[in-house]
């Protein structure tokens, strides 16, 4: 590793050369051994990492026992995935909504096949709809 | 990073007893985690409601989507640490970072005043450069120079491979080195 190839990796994955990817390791350590001016090199990067490390966030006992708490009451009170969803969210998405698309049409093809015509008599739909029995809600929805 | 085997098991098992619904396991495994994922957070954002927020959110979704992990593609705190980022981003950015005049007037006018004085004006310049990065860069510093997570696990947190994630970080330091040059900041 030359000294330009070292500084370059310096500025790039910053001043610990352990942290470096392994096939670089060993090189950059004999690169390291023999210059002195990679050394100071070195030194003056440590002091940009520690800028880039910041101080440590405050968390304490009490903030974590409050989020504990709000976490476990709203885990007791949402439900986990269920069977149908978990076997969509493992499969890739495409092979999903393909499942969906033929999930669709096996139904709307069994529903053909049970009333020939593929629609529901009109006839039905009248004597429903003429019905003095059929009430109608506040927001309009009737049944 | 690592799993942790002790008298109230792994984060495997846990997790295995979770995605099975059981809410104890699930409150053990968040009291193990709480603590770094909320730090993680508030390292994203910057604000420490925010990451309160994050952080509940995350485990929330490891209650609900438990039974998705897969201990053999990821270790739990690596796909834990994947939620949080991902929230983190996706929250999108807000005025995080306090300035420096809302932090109050020191004190005294002691040397070890003026030096503190001197620390936060250079944490604060940090903070501001750190928020003028992407997303992404913003995360890959927070993991790898912040967490002192490795390559390899910073580059799964970000669904990156490990040259990916090396050029992400080197832009990252570049942007950063710019930034704190321009603050004058040594």
């Amino acid at each position: 590793m030359t000294e330009s190839q070292f500084l370059q990796h310096l500025a790039d994955l910053g001043a610990d050369p352990a942290r470096w990817p392994p096939e670089l390791r060993a090189d950059a350590e004999r690169a390291l051994a023999a210059s002195p001016a990679l050394r100071e090199a070195v030194r003056e990067a440590e002091a940009f990492d520690r800028l880039l490390g910041g101080p440590v966030p405050a968390v304490d006992e009490a903030r974590v026992a409050r989020l504990l708490s709000a976490v476990g009451a709203a885990a007791r009170s949402v439900p986990q995935d269920t069977l149908m969803m978990l076997l969509l969210g493992r499969m890739p998405r495409r092979t999903a909504a393909s499942l969906c698309v033929a999930l669709l049409a096996l139904g709307w093809l069994a529903g053909s096949l049970a009333t020939p015509g593929g629609t529901t008599p009109t006839a039905t739909r009248d004597v429903a709809l003429l019905s003095d029995d059929v009430p109608t809600l506040f927001d309009g929805d009737a049944r | 990073m690592n799993d942790r085997p002790d008298e109230t098991g792994s984060d495997d098992s846990l997790m295995a007893r979770v995605a099975g619904g059981d809410a104890g396991a699930f409150e053990r495994l968040a009291a193990r985690h709480m603590r770094r994922a909320v730090a993680l957070a508030q390292r994203m954002t910057g604000n420490p409601s925010d990451a309160d927020e994050i952080a509940q959110e995350a485990f929330l979704r490891v209650w609900q989507h438990a039974a998705r992990w897969d201990g053999a593609r990821a270790a739990f705190t690596t796909w834990l640490y994947r939620i949080v980022v991902n929230l983190a981003i996706d929250r999108g950015r807000r005025p995080a970072w306090a300035p420096l005049e809302d932090a109050g007037e020191l004190a005294d006018a002691a040397p070890d005043a003026v030096a503190r004085i001197a620390e936060r004006q250079t944490a604060d310049l940090v903070n501001r450069a750190l928020d003028g990065l992407p997303d992404r860069q913003r995360a890959a510093v927070v993991l790898f120079h912040q967490e002192g997570l490795s390559l390899r696990q910073a580059a799964e947190i970000l669904g990156l491979s490990e040259t990916a994630f090396a050029s992400l970080l080197a832009r990252a330091r570049g942007a950063l080195k710019t930034a704190l040059a321009a603050g004058r900041v040594s």
